[in-house]
Protein backbone atom coordinates (compact mmCIF):
# COMPACT_ATOMS: atom_id res chain seq x y z
CA UNK A 1 0.00 0.00 0.00
CA UNK A 2 2.89 2.63 1.06
CA UNK A 3 5.13 1.51 -2.24
CA UNK A 4 2.25 2.10 -3.95
CA UNK A 5 1.60 5.63 -2.38
CA UNK A 6 5.48 6.63 -2.92
CA UNK A 7 5.25 6.01 -6.48
CA UNK A 8 5.70 8.71 -8.26
CA UNK A 9 3.18 8.89 -10.33
CA UNK A 10 0.41 8.28 -8.00
CA UNK A 11 2.01 10.98 -5.81
CA UNK A 12 1.35 13.44 -9.15
CA UNK A 13 -2.33 12.13 -9.61
CA UNK A 14 -2.95 12.67 -5.62
CA UNK A 15 -1.77 16.16 -6.40
CA UNK A 16 -4.30 16.68 -9.23
CA UNK A 17 -7.02 15.34 -7.40
CA UNK A 18 -5.98 17.71 -4.77
CA UNK A 19 -5.96 20.53 -6.89
CA UNK A 20 -9.43 19.48 -8.67
CA UNK A 21 -11.26 19.25 -5.05
CA UNK A 22 -9.55 22.84 -4.02
CA UNK A 23 -7.50 20.73 -1.56
CA UNK A 24 -4.24 22.22 0.35
CA UNK A 25 -3.06 19.34 1.46
CA UNK A 26 -3.89 15.48 2.46
CA UNK A 27 -1.92 13.04 5.36
CA UNK A 28 -1.84 9.17 4.50
CA UNK A 29 -0.37 6.94 7.80
CA UNK A 30 -0.38 3.39 7.05
CA UNK A 31 1.94 1.20 9.08
CA UNK A 32 3.90 3.25 10.50
CA UNK A 33 4.32 5.88 7.51
CA UNK A 34 3.00 8.59 6.90
CA UNK A 35 2.64 10.12 3.45
CA UNK A 36 1.80 14.40 2.85
CA UNK A 37 0.96 15.37 0.04
CA UNK A 38 0.74 19.49 -0.37
CA UNK A 39 -0.61 21.27 -2.99
CA UNK A 40 2.52 23.73 -3.22
CA UNK A 41 5.23 20.92 -3.32
CA UNK A 42 2.97 19.34 -6.11
CA UNK A 43 3.54 22.93 -7.94
CA UNK A 44 7.25 22.54 -7.85
CA UNK A 45 7.32 18.53 -9.61
CA UNK A 46 9.20 19.18 -12.71
CA UNK A 47 6.12 17.82 -14.82
CA UNK A 48 5.98 15.38 -18.19
CA UNK A 49 5.74 17.19 -21.30
CA UNK A 50 2.43 16.59 -23.22
CA UNK A 51 1.76 12.87 -23.44
CA UNK A 52 0.39 10.70 -26.69
CA UNK A 53 -2.71 8.69 -26.10
CA UNK A 54 -2.89 6.12 -28.61
CA UNK A 55 -5.82 3.63 -29.73
CA UNK A 56 -5.66 0.82 -27.81
CA UNK A 57 -7.77 -1.26 -30.74
CA UNK A 58 -8.40 -0.61 -34.11
CA UNK A 59 -11.76 1.29 -35.23
CA UNK A 60 -13.45 4.55 -35.61
CA UNK A 61 -12.61 6.81 -33.63
CA UNK A 62 -15.22 8.89 -31.69
CA UNK A 63 -13.58 12.15 -29.87
CA UNK A 64 -16.33 12.85 -27.29
CA UNK A 65 -18.29 10.78 -24.55
CA UNK A 66 -21.58 9.34 -26.47
CA UNK A 67 -23.83 10.56 -23.74
CA UNK A 68 -21.66 13.53 -21.52
CA UNK A 69 -20.52 15.36 -24.70
CA UNK A 70 -16.66 16.58 -25.22
CA UNK A 71 -13.70 15.56 -23.32
CA UNK A 72 -11.54 18.74 -22.82
CA UNK A 73 -9.71 17.61 -19.09
CA UNK A 74 -9.47 13.80 -17.52
CA UNK A 75 -8.19 11.86 -14.93
CA UNK A 76 -5.76 9.64 -14.93
CA UNK A 77 -7.81 6.14 -16.09
CA UNK A 78 -10.77 8.17 -17.74
CA UNK A 79 -11.99 7.68 -21.39
CA UNK A 80 -9.90 10.24 -23.18
CA UNK A 81 -11.84 9.35 -26.23
CA UNK A 82 -13.74 6.10 -27.58
CA UNK A 83 -12.59 3.84 -30.47
CA UNK A 84 -16.26 2.11 -31.91
CA UNK A 85 -16.52 -1.17 -33.54
CA UNK A 86 -20.05 -1.67 -34.94
CA UNK A 87 -21.55 -2.22 -31.37
CA UNK A 88 -18.59 -1.88 -29.18
CA UNK A 89 -17.34 1.02 -27.61
CA UNK A 90 -13.43 0.57 -26.55
CA UNK A 91 -12.57 3.64 -23.94
CA UNK A 92 -8.76 5.11 -24.74
CA UNK A 93 -8.04 5.70 -21.00
CA UNK A 94 -5.82 8.80 -20.45
CA UNK A 95 -2.45 7.54 -18.96
CA UNK A 96 -2.39 10.65 -16.58
CA UNK A 97 -4.49 13.35 -15.77
CA UNK A 98 -4.41 15.73 -18.08
CA UNK A 99 -5.77 18.24 -20.14
CA UNK A 100 -6.50 17.60 -24.03
CA UNK A 101 -4.46 19.49 -25.73
CA UNK A 102 -4.60 18.27 -29.84
CA UNK A 103 -6.96 15.92 -31.57
CA UNK A 104 -5.36 13.81 -34.31
CA UNK A 105 -8.35 11.90 -35.66
CA UNK A 106 -11.58 13.16 -37.10
CA UNK A 107 -14.79 11.64 -35.29
CA UNK A 108 -15.75 8.83 -37.25
CA UNK A 109 -12.19 8.00 -39.00
CA UNK A 110 -10.73 4.67 -38.70
CA UNK A 111 -7.18 4.56 -36.45
CA UNK A 112 -5.21 1.45 -35.88
CA UNK A 113 -3.83 -0.24 -32.64
CA UNK A 114 -0.86 2.47 -31.48
CA UNK A 115 -1.99 5.22 -33.85
CA UNK A 116 -1.68 8.30 -31.97
CA UNK A 117 -5.31 10.23 -31.04
CA UNK A 118 -4.33 12.67 -28.69
CA UNK A 119 -2.17 14.67 -26.50
CA UNK A 120 -2.61 15.36 -23.01
CA UNK A 121 -0.78 17.96 -20.96
CA UNK A 122 -0.25 17.88 -17.09
CA UNK A 123 -2.11 20.82 -15.34
CA UNK B 1 -21.43 -18.03 -49.45
CA UNK B 2 -22.35 -14.37 -49.36
CA UNK B 3 -20.74 -11.89 -52.14
CA UNK B 4 -18.00 -9.81 -51.05
CA UNK B 5 -16.22 -6.34 -52.66
CA UNK B 6 -13.37 -6.23 -49.87
CA UNK B 7 -10.64 -8.77 -48.57
CA UNK B 8 -8.55 -8.42 -45.80
CA UNK B 9 -5.37 -9.83 -45.84
CA UNK B 10 -4.52 -11.93 -42.44
CA UNK B 11 -0.83 -11.94 -43.35
CA UNK B 12 2.18 -10.00 -43.91
CA UNK B 13 5.39 -9.81 -45.78
CA UNK B 14 5.43 -10.92 -49.51
CA UNK B 15 2.63 -13.04 -49.76
CA UNK B 16 0.59 -10.13 -47.93
CA UNK B 17 1.48 -8.33 -51.11
CA UNK B 18 1.13 -10.98 -53.56
CA UNK B 19 -2.58 -11.03 -52.33
CA UNK B 20 -3.03 -7.45 -52.45
CA UNK B 21 -2.17 -7.87 -56.11
CA UNK B 22 -4.58 -10.88 -56.90
CA UNK B 23 -7.24 -8.66 -55.07
CA UNK B 24 -6.62 -5.34 -57.33
CA UNK B 25 -6.42 -7.48 -60.70
CA UNK B 26 -10.03 -8.59 -59.92
CA UNK B 27 -11.18 -5.42 -58.96
CA UNK B 28 -11.43 -6.56 -55.28
CA UNK B 29 -10.65 -3.81 -52.35
CA UNK B 30 -7.59 -4.87 -50.26
CA UNK B 31 -7.66 -4.37 -46.70
CA UNK B 32 -4.10 -4.97 -45.27
CA UNK B 33 -3.52 -5.78 -41.47
CA UNK B 34 -0.03 -5.05 -39.60
CA UNK B 35 1.41 -5.04 -36.30
CA UNK B 36 3.51 -2.59 -34.66
CA UNK B 37 6.52 -3.58 -36.61
CA UNK B 38 5.05 -3.65 -40.28
CA UNK B 39 4.57 -0.07 -39.97
CA UNK B 40 6.32 0.46 -42.49
CA UNK B 41 5.94 -2.56 -44.97
CA UNK B 42 5.56 -0.92 -48.53
CA UNK B 43 2.70 -2.85 -49.15
CA UNK B 44 0.60 -0.75 -46.41
CA UNK B 45 0.17 2.36 -49.31
CA UNK B 46 -0.64 0.41 -51.98
CA UNK B 47 -3.74 -1.43 -50.42
CA UNK B 48 -6.79 0.15 -50.06
CA UNK B 49 -6.32 0.36 -46.20
CA UNK B 50 -3.72 -0.19 -43.65
CA UNK B 51 -4.76 -1.30 -40.31
CA UNK B 52 -1.69 -1.81 -37.43
CA UNK B 53 -3.83 -4.33 -35.40
CA UNK B 54 -1.46 -4.93 -32.54
CA UNK B 55 1.80 -5.43 -31.21
CA UNK B 56 4.49 -7.23 -32.81
CA UNK B 57 4.49 -10.28 -30.63
CA UNK B 58 2.41 -12.60 -33.70
CA UNK B 59 0.38 -13.64 -30.99
CA UNK B 60 -1.25 -10.37 -29.92
CA UNK B 61 -1.28 -9.42 -33.90
CA UNK B 62 -1.04 -11.97 -36.77
CA UNK B 63 -2.42 -14.81 -34.81
CA UNK B 64 -5.26 -13.15 -32.64
CA UNK B 65 -8.53 -14.10 -34.16
CA UNK B 66 -10.80 -11.51 -32.08
CA UNK B 67 -8.53 -8.38 -33.60
CA UNK B 68 -8.48 -9.77 -37.21
CA UNK B 69 -12.14 -10.39 -37.07
CA UNK B 70 -12.58 -6.62 -35.55
CA UNK B 71 -10.78 -5.49 -38.00
CA UNK B 72 -12.87 -7.28 -40.96
CA UNK B 73 -16.08 -5.43 -39.03
CA UNK B 74 -14.55 -1.64 -38.96
CA UNK B 75 -13.32 -2.10 -42.51
CA UNK B 76 -15.99 -3.43 -44.16
CA UNK B 77 -14.42 -6.52 -45.53
CA UNK B 78 -16.75 -9.36 -46.37
CA UNK B 79 -13.54 -12.00 -47.10
CA UNK B 80 -10.30 -13.28 -44.97
CA UNK B 81 -7.54 -14.71 -46.93
CA UNK B 82 -5.33 -16.05 -44.42
CA UNK B 83 -2.53 -16.48 -46.93
CA UNK B 84 0.38 -19.11 -45.29
CA UNK B 85 1.31 -20.00 -42.09
CA UNK B 86 -0.07 -18.15 -38.89
CA UNK B 87 -4.08 -18.32 -38.85
CA UNK B 88 -4.29 -20.29 -42.57
CA UNK B 89 -4.87 -23.71 -41.40
CA UNK B 90 -6.44 -22.93 -38.00
CA UNK B 91 -10.19 -24.71 -38.46
CA UNK B 92 -11.51 -22.34 -35.65
CA UNK B 93 -10.31 -19.36 -37.50
CA UNK B 94 -12.57 -20.64 -40.49
CA UNK B 95 -15.04 -21.37 -38.10
CA UNK B 96 -15.56 -17.91 -36.57
CA UNK B 97 -15.22 -16.31 -39.75
CA UNK B 98 -18.15 -18.59 -41.27
CA UNK B 99 -20.06 -17.75 -37.92
CA UNK B 100 -19.38 -14.22 -38.40
CA UNK B 101 -21.16 -14.11 -41.77
CA UNK B 102 -17.79 -13.56 -43.55
CA UNK B 103 -16.26 -15.81 -46.38
CA UNK B 104 -13.06 -17.41 -45.50
CA UNK B 105 -10.71 -17.85 -48.59
CA UNK B 106 -9.93 -21.18 -48.24
CA UNK B 107 -12.00 -24.92 -47.80
CA UNK B 108 -14.43 -25.29 -45.49
CA UNK B 109 -13.71 -25.46 -41.59
CA UNK B 110 -14.44 -29.19 -41.94
CA UNK B 111 -12.33 -29.88 -44.24
CA UNK B 112 -9.58 -28.36 -42.65
CA UNK B 113 -10.15 -30.09 -39.87
CA UNK B 114 -10.18 -33.54 -41.43
CA UNK B 115 -7.26 -33.20 -43.02
CA UNK B 116 -5.42 -32.06 -39.62
CA UNK B 117 -5.99 -35.17 -38.09
CA UNK B 118 -3.31 -37.22 -40.32
CA UNK B 119 -5.29 -40.28 -39.20
CA UNK B 120 -8.56 -39.10 -40.37
CA UNK B 121 -6.66 -37.66 -43.79
CA UNK B 122 -4.94 -41.39 -44.45
CA UNK B 123 -8.51 -43.10 -44.39
CA UNK B 124 -10.20 -40.35 -46.31
CA UNK B 125 -7.55 -40.58 -49.41
CA UNK B 126 -7.42 -44.11 -48.89
CA UNK B 127 -11.31 -44.35 -49.70
CA UNK B 128 -10.15 -42.43 -52.61
CA UNK B 129 -7.32 -43.83 -54.18
CA UNK B 130 -5.22 -41.74 -53.35
CA UNK B 131 -1.85 -43.94 -52.94
CA UNK B 132 -0.36 -44.01 -49.00
CA UNK B 133 2.67 -44.66 -46.85
CA UNK B 134 2.61 -48.23 -45.98
CA UNK B 135 0.81 -48.87 -42.40
CA UNK B 136 -2.78 -48.52 -40.81
CA UNK B 137 -4.79 -45.99 -41.19
CA UNK B 138 -5.81 -45.81 -37.63
CA UNK B 139 -4.37 -45.12 -34.03
CA UNK B 140 -1.48 -46.94 -32.76
CA UNK B 141 -3.15 -48.84 -29.55
CA UNK B 142 -1.29 -48.92 -25.79
CA UNK B 143 -0.43 -52.71 -25.69
CA UNK B 144 3.32 -52.73 -26.85
CA UNK B 145 3.26 -56.18 -27.97
CA UNK B 146 0.25 -55.02 -30.13
CA UNK B 147 2.63 -52.20 -31.42
CA UNK B 148 5.45 -54.35 -32.25
CA UNK B 149 3.45 -56.97 -34.55
CA UNK B 150 1.90 -54.01 -36.23
CA UNK B 151 5.57 -52.35 -37.21
CA UNK B 152 6.92 -56.40 -38.09
CA UNK B 153 4.29 -56.66 -40.75
CA UNK B 154 4.94 -53.14 -41.86
CA UNK B 155 8.75 -53.97 -41.63
CA UNK B 156 11.22 -51.93 -40.76
CA UNK B 157 12.55 -49.33 -40.62
CA UNK B 158 9.20 -47.51 -39.71
CA UNK B 159 8.82 -43.94 -38.38
CA UNK B 160 6.18 -43.29 -35.53
CA UNK B 161 4.06 -39.74 -36.09
CA UNK B 162 2.11 -38.02 -34.21
CA UNK B 163 -1.29 -37.96 -35.43
CA UNK B 164 -1.68 -33.84 -34.78
CA UNK B 165 1.60 -33.12 -35.96
CA UNK B 166 2.93 -32.44 -39.55
CA UNK B 167 5.38 -30.12 -41.34
CA UNK B 168 8.48 -32.43 -39.61
CA UNK B 169 7.40 -31.88 -36.63
CA UNK B 170 6.40 -34.62 -33.59
CA UNK B 171 8.05 -37.81 -35.83
CA UNK B 172 10.64 -40.21 -35.07
CA UNK B 173 12.09 -42.82 -37.17
CA UNK B 174 12.98 -46.53 -35.59
CA UNK B 175 15.40 -48.57 -37.14
CA UNK B 176 14.98 -51.75 -35.21
CA UNK B 177 12.47 -53.47 -32.89
CA UNK B 178 15.10 -53.03 -29.73
CA UNK B 179 13.76 -49.33 -30.05
CA UNK B 180 10.44 -49.40 -30.91
CA UNK B 181 8.76 -49.26 -27.42
CA UNK B 182 10.97 -46.37 -26.21
CA UNK B 183 10.58 -44.66 -29.31
CA UNK B 184 6.66 -44.82 -29.02
CA UNK B 185 6.61 -43.94 -25.54
CA UNK B 186 8.62 -40.33 -25.88
CA UNK B 187 7.09 -39.53 -29.24
CA UNK B 188 3.43 -39.78 -27.42
CA UNK B 189 5.21 -37.52 -24.56
CA UNK B 190 6.34 -35.21 -27.25
CA UNK B 191 2.75 -35.00 -29.00
CA UNK B 192 1.30 -34.57 -25.91
CA UNK B 193 2.73 -31.79 -25.13
CA UNK B 194 3.14 -30.16 -28.69
CA UNK B 195 -0.15 -30.86 -30.06
CA UNK B 196 -2.08 -31.64 -27.33
CA UNK B 197 -3.00 -34.86 -28.49
CA UNK B 198 -1.11 -38.25 -27.74
CA UNK B 199 -2.33 -40.06 -30.38
CA UNK B 200 0.11 -41.62 -33.11
CA UNK B 201 0.32 -43.75 -36.16
CA UNK B 202 2.91 -45.79 -37.70
CA UNK B 203 4.06 -46.13 -41.27
CA UNK B 204 7.16 -47.51 -43.10
CA UNK B 205 9.65 -45.30 -43.74
CA UNK B 206 10.94 -44.88 -46.69
CA UNK B 207 14.75 -43.87 -47.00
CA UNK B 208 15.66 -42.25 -49.97
CA UNK B 209 12.01 -40.51 -51.06
CA UNK B 210 11.80 -37.07 -52.93
CA UNK B 211 9.08 -34.54 -51.67
CA UNK B 212 6.88 -34.31 -54.73
CA UNK B 213 3.55 -32.47 -54.58
CA UNK B 214 0.12 -31.99 -56.39
CA UNK B 215 -1.60 -28.32 -56.54
CA UNK B 216 -5.48 -28.96 -56.94
CA UNK B 217 -8.28 -25.99 -57.88
CA UNK B 218 -11.61 -26.74 -56.48
CA UNK B 219 -14.44 -24.24 -57.16
CA UNK B 220 -17.53 -25.01 -54.66
CA UNK B 221 -19.83 -26.64 -57.42
CA UNK B 222 -18.23 -30.13 -57.07
CA UNK B 223 -15.44 -29.08 -59.92
CA UNK B 224 -11.82 -29.91 -59.60
CA UNK B 225 -8.52 -29.94 -61.56
CA UNK B 226 -5.24 -30.86 -60.63
CA UNK B 227 -2.67 -28.26 -62.15
CA UNK B 228 0.41 -30.36 -62.18
CA UNK B 229 3.26 -31.80 -59.87
CA UNK B 230 6.28 -30.04 -57.99
CA UNK B 231 8.92 -31.54 -56.49
CA UNK B 232 10.26 -29.90 -53.35
CA UNK B 233 12.86 -32.34 -51.74
CA UNK B 234 15.55 -29.59 -51.51
CA UNK B 235 15.74 -29.10 -47.74
CA UNK B 236 16.51 -28.05 -44.79
CA UNK B 237 15.06 -28.86 -41.55
CA UNK B 238 12.05 -30.23 -43.20
CA UNK B 239 12.09 -26.56 -45.10
CA UNK B 240 11.78 -25.91 -48.69
CA UNK B 241 14.35 -24.04 -50.28
CA UNK B 242 14.30 -24.64 -53.54
CA UNK B 243 11.09 -25.53 -55.50
CA UNK B 244 10.45 -27.02 -59.28
CA UNK B 245 7.68 -27.72 -61.42
CA UNK B 246 7.18 -29.75 -62.52
CA UNK B 247 8.92 -32.79 -60.81
CA UNK B 248 11.79 -33.85 -63.33
CA UNK B 249 11.36 -37.35 -64.36
CA UNK B 250 8.25 -38.47 -63.57
CA UNK B 251 6.30 -40.65 -65.93
CA UNK B 252 3.16 -38.79 -67.21
CA UNK B 253 0.81 -41.96 -66.86
CA UNK B 254 1.35 -42.54 -62.95
CA UNK B 255 1.27 -38.68 -62.59
CA UNK B 256 -2.07 -38.43 -64.24
CA UNK B 257 -3.32 -41.11 -61.72
CA UNK B 258 -2.44 -39.58 -59.03
CA UNK B 259 -3.76 -36.28 -59.61
CA UNK B 260 -7.06 -37.53 -61.09
CA UNK B 261 -7.06 -39.22 -57.46
CA UNK B 262 -6.17 -36.10 -55.68
CA UNK B 263 -9.54 -34.69 -57.55
CA UNK B 264 -11.67 -37.10 -56.47
CA UNK B 265 -10.04 -36.84 -52.94
CA UNK B 266 -11.09 -33.44 -52.99
CA UNK B 267 -14.50 -33.91 -54.34
CA UNK B 268 -15.41 -36.43 -52.19
CA UNK B 269 -14.79 -33.89 -48.62
CA UNK B 270 -16.37 -31.45 -50.51
CA UNK B 271 -12.83 -29.34 -50.70
CA UNK B 272 -13.47 -25.64 -51.91
CA UNK B 273 -9.75 -23.27 -52.90
CA UNK B 274 -6.94 -24.30 -53.52
CA UNK B 275 -4.90 -27.33 -51.82
CA UNK B 276 -1.53 -29.55 -51.94
CA UNK B 277 -1.49 -32.96 -51.70
CA UNK B 278 2.32 -33.98 -50.74
CA UNK B 279 4.00 -37.14 -51.68
CA UNK B 280 6.53 -38.65 -50.66
CA UNK B 281 8.48 -40.55 -54.27
CA UNK B 282 10.81 -43.38 -54.33
CA UNK B 283 11.33 -46.25 -56.79
CA UNK B 284 8.43 -44.50 -59.10
CA UNK B 285 5.58 -44.90 -56.10
CA UNK B 286 3.65 -42.07 -54.87
CA UNK B 287 2.91 -42.28 -51.09
CA UNK B 288 0.42 -39.46 -49.53
CA UNK B 289 2.09 -37.80 -46.93
CA UNK B 290 -0.43 -35.09 -46.42
CA UNK B 291 -2.69 -32.26 -47.42
CA UNK B 292 -2.01 -28.37 -47.24
CA UNK B 293 -5.50 -26.95 -47.00
CA UNK B 294 -3.56 -24.00 -48.18
CA UNK B 295 -2.03 -21.74 -50.73
CA UNK B 296 1.35 -22.41 -50.56
CA UNK B 297 5.00 -20.38 -50.70
CA UNK B 298 6.08 -22.47 -53.56
CA UNK B 299 2.12 -21.60 -55.62
CA UNK B 300 4.44 -19.86 -58.06
CA UNK B 301 6.56 -22.38 -60.06
CA UNK B 302 2.98 -24.09 -60.60
CA UNK B 303 1.91 -20.33 -61.87
CA UNK B 304 4.88 -20.10 -64.11
CA UNK B 305 4.24 -23.87 -65.30
CA UNK B 306 0.56 -24.11 -66.18
CA UNK B 307 -0.20 -20.28 -66.43
CA UNK B 308 -2.84 -20.11 -63.96
CA UNK B 309 -3.31 -17.42 -61.69
CA UNK B 310 -3.40 -19.54 -58.28
CA UNK B 311 -4.10 -16.62 -55.63
CA UNK B 312 -7.23 -15.12 -58.48
CA UNK B 313 -8.60 -18.48 -58.77
CA UNK B 314 -9.02 -19.10 -55.48
CA UNK B 315 -10.43 -15.69 -54.89
CA UNK B 316 -12.74 -16.48 -57.52
CA UNK B 317 -13.81 -20.03 -55.78
CA UNK B 318 -14.41 -17.91 -52.63
CA UNK B 319 -16.87 -15.37 -54.60
CA UNK B 320 -18.54 -19.03 -55.43
CA UNK B 321 -17.85 -18.56 -59.44
CA UNK B 322 -17.48 -21.84 -61.30
CA UNK B 323 -14.05 -22.99 -62.58
CA UNK B 324 -13.63 -21.55 -65.67
CA UNK B 325 -11.76 -24.58 -67.48
CA UNK B 326 -11.84 -28.31 -67.56
CA UNK B 327 -9.06 -31.04 -66.72
CA UNK B 328 -8.31 -31.56 -70.30
CA UNK B 329 -7.42 -27.63 -70.38
CA UNK B 330 -4.72 -27.30 -68.09
CA UNK B 331 -1.32 -27.65 -70.05
CA UNK B 332 1.95 -27.59 -68.12
CA UNK B 333 4.82 -26.34 -70.48
CA UNK B 334 8.58 -25.55 -69.67
CA UNK B 335 10.18 -25.52 -65.92
CA UNK B 336 10.28 -23.18 -63.42
CA UNK B 337 11.80 -23.13 -60.23
CA UNK B 338 11.59 -21.13 -57.09
CA UNK B 339 14.41 -19.96 -54.94
CA UNK B 340 13.21 -18.64 -50.98
CA UNK B 341 15.38 -15.99 -50.09
CA UNK B 342 15.50 -15.77 -46.36
CA UNK B 343 17.73 -13.39 -44.00
CA UNK B 344 20.38 -15.19 -42.64
CA UNK B 345 23.37 -15.62 -42.71
CA UNK B 346 24.23 -18.80 -45.66
CA UNK B 347 26.73 -20.89 -43.62
CA UNK B 348 25.34 -20.45 -39.71
CA UNK B 349 21.60 -19.82 -41.44
CA UNK B 350 21.27 -17.30 -38.30
CA UNK B 351 18.62 -14.90 -38.90
CA UNK B 352 19.74 -11.55 -40.23
CA UNK B 353 17.55 -8.68 -39.54
CA UNK B 354 18.02 -5.30 -40.35
CA UNK B 355 18.05 -2.19 -42.74
CA UNK B 356 18.44 -2.89 -46.85
CA UNK B 357 20.57 -0.43 -48.11
CA UNK B 358 20.50 -1.14 -51.62
CA UNK B 359 18.77 -3.55 -53.54
CA UNK B 360 18.60 -4.98 -57.20
CA UNK B 361 16.10 -7.38 -58.41
CA UNK B 362 16.99 -9.27 -61.36
CA UNK B 363 14.68 -9.28 -64.51
CA UNK B 364 14.32 -10.25 -67.84
CA UNK B 365 11.93 -12.80 -69.78
CA UNK B 366 10.40 -15.63 -67.67
CA UNK B 367 11.90 -13.75 -64.50
CA UNK B 368 9.78 -13.19 -61.78
CA UNK B 369 10.44 -11.93 -58.53
CA UNK B 370 7.88 -12.43 -55.44
CA UNK B 371 8.66 -9.83 -52.43
CA UNK B 372 7.55 -6.98 -50.28
CA UNK B 373 11.11 -5.42 -50.02
CA UNK B 374 12.70 -2.57 -51.04
CA UNK B 375 15.89 -0.12 -50.79
CA UNK B 376 15.90 1.09 -46.98
CA UNK B 377 13.02 -1.42 -45.75
CA UNK B 378 13.83 -2.71 -42.29
CA UNK B 379 13.25 -6.59 -41.99
CA UNK B 380 11.79 -7.27 -38.61
CA UNK B 381 13.25 -10.00 -36.10
CA UNK B 382 9.79 -10.92 -34.95
CA UNK B 383 8.71 -12.86 -38.24
CA UNK B 384 10.03 -15.52 -40.93
CA UNK B 385 13.09 -14.50 -42.60
CA UNK B 386 11.49 -15.53 -46.16
CA UNK B 387 12.14 -11.76 -47.94
CA UNK B 388 11.64 -12.32 -51.73
CA UNK B 389 10.85 -15.51 -53.98
CA UNK B 390 12.82 -15.61 -57.25
CA UNK B 391 11.05 -17.16 -59.91
CA UNK B 392 11.94 -18.69 -63.32
CA UNK B 393 10.78 -20.03 -66.21
CA UNK B 394 11.92 -21.37 -69.02
CA UNK B 395 11.23 -24.44 -71.93
CA UNK B 396 13.51 -26.84 -70.51
CA UNK B 397 14.75 -27.28 -67.03
CA UNK B 398 18.54 -27.10 -68.30
CA UNK B 399 16.88 -23.58 -69.63
CA UNK B 400 15.61 -23.00 -66.61
CA UNK B 401 18.67 -23.42 -64.37
CA UNK B 402 20.68 -21.01 -66.49
CA UNK B 403 18.30 -18.53 -66.26
CA UNK B 404 17.94 -18.80 -62.70
CA UNK B 405 21.89 -18.85 -62.35
CA UNK B 406 21.74 -15.48 -63.95
CA UNK B 407 19.20 -14.43 -61.90
CA UNK B 408 20.69 -14.89 -58.72
CA UNK B 409 24.54 -13.14 -59.96
CA UNK B 410 22.12 -10.32 -60.64
CA UNK B 411 20.26 -9.98 -57.39
CA UNK B 412 21.85 -7.84 -54.98
CA UNK B 413 20.66 -7.33 -51.40
CA UNK B 414 23.02 -4.83 -49.01
CA UNK B 415 22.90 -4.12 -45.40
CA UNK B 416 21.82 -7.64 -44.62
CA UNK B 417 22.77 -10.89 -45.17
CA UNK B 418 20.75 -13.54 -46.84
CA UNK B 419 21.28 -16.98 -48.35
CA UNK B 420 22.23 -15.81 -51.89
CA UNK B 421 25.70 -17.20 -52.10
CA UNK B 422 23.89 -20.52 -50.98
CA UNK B 423 21.58 -20.44 -54.04
CA UNK B 424 23.91 -19.62 -55.96
CA UNK B 425 26.03 -22.58 -55.14
CA UNK B 426 23.04 -25.04 -55.16
CA UNK B 427 22.49 -24.33 -59.03
CA UNK B 428 26.18 -25.04 -59.56
CA UNK B 429 25.54 -28.59 -57.96
CA UNK B 430 26.03 -31.48 -60.29
CA UNK B 431 23.97 -33.59 -58.59
CA UNK B 432 20.93 -31.13 -58.06
CA UNK B 433 21.09 -29.67 -61.98
CA UNK B 434 21.20 -33.67 -63.04
CA UNK B 435 17.65 -33.69 -61.04
CA UNK B 436 15.91 -36.07 -59.25
CA UNK B 437 17.78 -35.80 -56.11
CA UNK B 438 16.23 -36.66 -52.49
CA UNK B 439 14.98 -35.03 -49.76
CA UNK B 440 18.19 -35.44 -47.59
CA UNK B 441 20.37 -34.44 -50.27
CA UNK B 442 20.55 -30.42 -48.97
CA UNK B 443 21.61 -31.37 -46.02
CA UNK B 444 24.29 -34.51 -46.99
CA UNK B 445 25.84 -31.61 -49.69
CA UNK B 446 25.65 -28.96 -46.70
CA UNK B 447 27.65 -31.62 -44.02
CA UNK B 448 30.11 -32.22 -46.91
CA UNK B 449 31.02 -29.26 -48.78
CA UNK B 450 34.58 -27.94 -48.29
CA UNK B 451 35.45 -31.18 -46.92
CA UNK B 452 36.78 -32.66 -50.01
Amino acid sequence: MMDRLTDPETLLNLAHWLEAASLSSIEIEHEGTRVVVRVGAAAEISRPQATAVTAPIAGQVLNAHPLRGPITDVAAGEAAAFVQIGPILVPVPAPQAGHVTGRTTADGALAGHGDNLLSLEAK
Amino acid sequence: MTAFDTVLIANRGEIAERIRRACADLGLRSVAICSTADRDAPYGPRSDLFLCIGPAKASKSYLNIPAILLAARVSGAGAIHPGYGFLSENAGFAEAIEAEGLTFVGPPSSAIRTMGDKIAAKRAMLEAGVPCVPGPDEALPDDPALIARIADEIGYPVIVKAAGGGGGRGMRVVATAAELADSVAITREEARNAFGSPVLYIEKFLEHPRHVEIQVLCDAHGHAVWLGHRDCSMQRRHQKVVEEAPAPGIPAEIAARVGASCVEACQRIGYRGVGTFEFLYENGEFYFIEMNTRLQVEHPVTEMASGTDIVVEQLKAAMGQPLGFAQDEVTCTGHAFECRINAENPETFAASPGVITGLHLPSGPGVRVDTHIEAGYRISPFYDSLIAKVIVHAPDRDQAIERMRVALDDMRIDGIETNLPLHRAIFRDPAFCKGGTDIHHLEHWLRTRGKA
